[in-house]
């Protein structure tokens, strides 16, 4: 298995996410929405909102999962944020990087991956919207482009005021 | 001339009002209430350069919009109206397919629909609708059928030149 990376810039990142306030706050509707979309769109069993802080990745919201958080070193997610792009992994038991990963090994049993990185206004990846199912999957330009803008919207929401969101029913 | 760095990350970023590499040539119409569906499908649509799509979250949006502007095509989810619980309203529809304008009279829709029996598609058939889409709505399922409209419009445009 290969521990997720650090890298050079990891203080201002950690800056960029704390800045936000948003860590170990209550669930919030406006972010809950985007992962039960993100779920029933690609028909996956897990979404999540996740957050990379120092020690571990925390999820601001999650849809199939019942943890909070997980360690950092076993993250999916603590290597896509390293990602310009989607970080897709089709099937996790053939990848060196996630073979004995102990979320492939164990629960939630993870075969498929695909992180799209939470990127701020001065490009520091905070963490990431995510797609995980326990089968095989991949991913055509479309559902690249569809997982992006959900990401997107995600990003706004956390860029903007709680009390004005703009994704609501 | 003093020139600042971006990061290389700031400069890949991507931001949902930016605008994208390609601007679409087509302007299409989504009426949809769910904003999220309706921002996703927007957002993907202009990012794979299949179209501009102009939201509204109500029929009566839409009303005003199509006063203002033709397009290339509409997927319109269909609502009870002021006929709560008794059947849908199609006045949109009609409004659409009885326009002076025969750049609206003639354009593909496509509508969103709880459920059909035959009675309703009946009806759609009569207001010569391209496609009917059962819940769940799915982005895709949306982005795809305004990718069919693509070529009809190019069809239409040969047809008529």
């Amino acid at each position: 298995m290969h521990s997720a990376p650090i890298s050079a810039d990891e203080q201002q990142r950690l800056e960029a996410l704390r800045a936000l306030l948003i860590l170990d706050t209550p669930p919030e509707e406006r972010f809950d929405r985007i992962v039960e979309f993100a779920a029933a769109e690609f028909d996956v069993p897990i979404a999540l909102i996740s957050l990379i802080d120092e020690k571990r990745q925390w999820f601001k919201a999650r849809a199939g999962l019942g943890v909070c958080e997980t360690p950092r070193d076993i993250s999916f997610c603590g290597h896509a944020i390293h990602c310009d792009n989607v970080l897709v992994v089709p099937d996790a038991r053939v990848d060196e990087r996630f073979v004995d990963n102990p979320l492939v090994l164990g629960e939630p049993f993870i075969r498929f991956y695909a992180g799209a990185p939470l990127i701020m206004p001065g490009g520091q990846a905070i963490g990431t919207l995510c797609l995980i199912d326990t089968r095989v999957r991949r991913l055509d330009a479309t559902d690249l482009s569809i997982l992006s803008s959900l990401r997107d919207l995600a990003v706004t929401e956390m860029l903007a005021p709680a009390d004005t969101p703009e994704v609501r029913a | 001339m003093n020139l600042q760095r971006v990061p290389a990350r700031a400069q890949n970023m991507t931001v949902p009002a930016s605008a994208p590499p390609d601007s679409p040539r087509h302007s299409m119409l989504l009426v949809e209430k769910d904003p999220l569906l309706r921002r996703t499908v927007a957002l993907t649509a202009r990012t794979l350069g299949i179209a501009h799509i102009h939201e509204a979250a109500s029929q009566a949006s839409a009303f005003r919009m199509l006063a203002e502007r033709s397009y290339h095509g509409a997927v319109i989810a269909l609502d009870f109206g002021e006929r709560r619980y008794a059947q849908y309203d199609f006045s949109l529809l009609d409004e659409i397919r009885t326009s002076a304008d025969p750049a609206i009279r003639d354009m593909p829709v496509a509508v969103l629909v709880d459920r059909c029996d035959a009675l309703l598609l009946q009806e759609l058939r009569h207001r010569q609708v391209t496609r009917v889409i059962l819940k769940p709505f799915r982005a895709r399922t949306l982005i795809d059928t305004f990718s069919e409209f693509l070529p009809r419009q190019r069809q239409a445009g040969q047809a008529s030149a």
